[in-house]
């Protein structure tokens, strides 16, 4: 502990190592309180998606059940999507143990990709994604989002006021990053 | 504008459809859910319904939908195939898209008078072949094999009766189009049956510490190095150790980018020009066809479509373009 610290940070900094110590569980719960809002946003979001467009849901097949981890490289957490139509579910959190696929990559081309804005064999070409696990689960969850033609907006809670305006934000920052970046 | 030449794109989905037609695309083709056309990938292609509503649409726009059924048919399980083809009418599509002998044969006799198309898979690249196909079945079209150069494309189009459609735009393939035995070796499935030459089933990609393994049944058939593109998983495509030496056997992994030669295929007496990838998605159509469609409609004009070129190369295999047999500078 520095004693360049004043007395009082040294203070605060020896009474949270003692009662507050940094123990995964701890870490665990902070995230789950952190990341519920979240969580409970995006999983709104894919049953209305389920709701208004089963066929594109349909397209996953055996692959419904799967759970496929979407890794942004800029976030400390992940997104885990568990299809499964009218009762799935997205969870932002640390890491599962195990999973089906998963697909990591900087936010904005991971948005591209949501959204089909971004082509997903050309960023994979070009390194800008990367993919592990079932190379066959990632690919009808990709035509699956393709038919449902999900923008960024149907992320957004339904009665979100300007939503259609946020919406336009977002895909308008996520493009301006990517050109910036000189993702394609 | 009267067009010189028709632009035919791909269409995995009904997003993908709407994407190529409205960036300019003439004509589109696509598949239904099965194993009865040559992307036969999770979630792909096109439910009879789906197949029937977008033919609509398209026509309201005044765009055509030719429908693959081109993987031959399994002894035994016909059925499938005629089903497709028999969709494919009902659905009001302009043509279907074929191979087997078998497929021709019913199109022509259950739906006399309905458009078809000789797919690439029939590997017809001579006059005696594409004829018989034009005499026996009515063929009206042949796509053409990648492996010919503009020169025998050109005699080939001044002895046959039917419309020509060669490929000018994304993955190559140099094998006998879905027949492929190094597939079947290395993944123990048929190209044919299950539709595609690398099963996504098959493939694993492992990175470990920047370099990048692409596999195809078990088997290591590229590794990427940190900064270096990837390409697909296709064994033909796989760097192999041979006498020492690391290389590309068969084919390097690039793209066909063949629109430097879109006036030299004109003058070749080509009808259509096709851009694969009913895999990829609707970004690439869009970008492709626009790119495609801004070139043919400046080489109608009588300019240089040259300058379209460069649009497209961040979309290629492997980051490279090829112009592929069309000028076979190895000779």
């Amino acid at each position: 502990m520095s004693s360049a610290l004043p007395r009082s940070a040294r203070s605060f900094s020896a009474f949270r190592s003692a009662h507050l110590p940094a123990a995964p569980l701890v870490r665990s719960l902070a995230q789950r309180i952190a990341l519920g809002p979240l969580s409970l946003c995006l999983t709104i979001a894919l049953r209305r998606a389920a709701r208004s467009r089963p066929e594109a849901f349909a397209r996953l097949g055996p692959f419904r059940t799967a759970a496929f981890v979407i890794a942004p490289a800029e976030l400390p957490f992940v997104f885990v999507l568990r299809p499964r139509g009218a009762d799935g579910s997205v969870q932002a959190c640390a890491e599962p143990e195990t999973w089906d696929a998963k697909v990591s990559g900087p936010l904005a081309v991971l948005l591209g990709l949501f959204d089909g804005g971004m082509d997903a064999d050309a960023a994979f070409f070009a390194r800008r994604i990367k993919l592990e696990g079932s190379t066959e689960a990632m690919m009808a969850l990709r035509n699956a989002l393709e038919t449902a033609e999900l923008d960024l907006v149907d992320l957004l809670p339904a009665q979100l006021p300007r939503r259609s305006l946020l919406g336009l934000g977002l895909k308008r920052t996520a493009d301006a990053v990517r050109s910036f970046a000189g993702a394609a | 504008m009267a067009r010189s030449i028709e632009l035919v794109c791909p269409a995995g989905s009904p997003a993908m459809l709407r994407a190529a037609i409205e960036a300019g695309a003439d004509s589109v083709y696509c598949g239904l859910a099965d194993d009865t056309n040559a992307r036969n990938f999770p979630g792909l292609n096109f439910s009879p319904a789906e197949l029937a509503e977008n033919v609509a649409w398209a026509h309201d726009r005044g765009a055509r939908v030719l429908v693959a059924v081109n993987t031959f048919a399994r002894a035994g399980a016909v059925d499938r195939w005629r089903a497709s083809v028999d969709s494919a009418v009902r659905a009001g599509a302009d043509a279907i898209i074929a191979a087997d002998l078998g497929v021709l044969a019913y199109a022509s006799a259950a739906h006399p008078g309905f458009r078809t198309h000789l797919s690439v898979q029939a590997a017809a690249g001579t006059p005696d072949a594409i004829g018989f196909y034009a005499r026996n079945y009515g063929v009206r079209r042949v796509v053409l094999p990648r492996v010919l150069s503009v020169e025998e494309i050109s005699a080939l189009a001044q002895e046959i009766e039917v419309e020509t459609e060669a490929f000018v735009f994304g993955g190559l393939c140099v094998m006998a189009e879905g027949r492929c035995a190094l597939s079947s070796y290395a993944t123990g499935k048929s190209p044919n049956l299950t539709g595609v030459c690398s099963p996504p089933s098959s493939v694993d990609y492992v990175e470990e510490a920047g370099v990048l393994s692409a596999r195809l049944g078990g088997f290591t058939i590229d590794r990427y190095g940190r900064s270096e593109p990837a390409g697909y998983p296709t064994l033909c495509k796989g760097r192999f150790d041979a006498t020492g030496a690391a290389s590309y056997l068969f084919e390097d992994p690039v793209s066909l980018n063949a629109m430097s030669l879109l006036a030299a295929l004109r003058r070749a007496g080509v009808t259509a020009v096709k851009v694969e990838g009913r895999q990829r998605g609707k970004a690439y159509v869009a970008r492709v066809a626009s790119a495609f469609r801004a070139a043919i409609d400046a080489l109608d004009r009588g300019e240089d479509p040259a300058r379209f070129e460069s649009m497209l190369v961040h979309l290629a295999e492997g980051g490279r373009e090829t112009t592929g047999a069309y000028r076979k500078a190895w000779r």
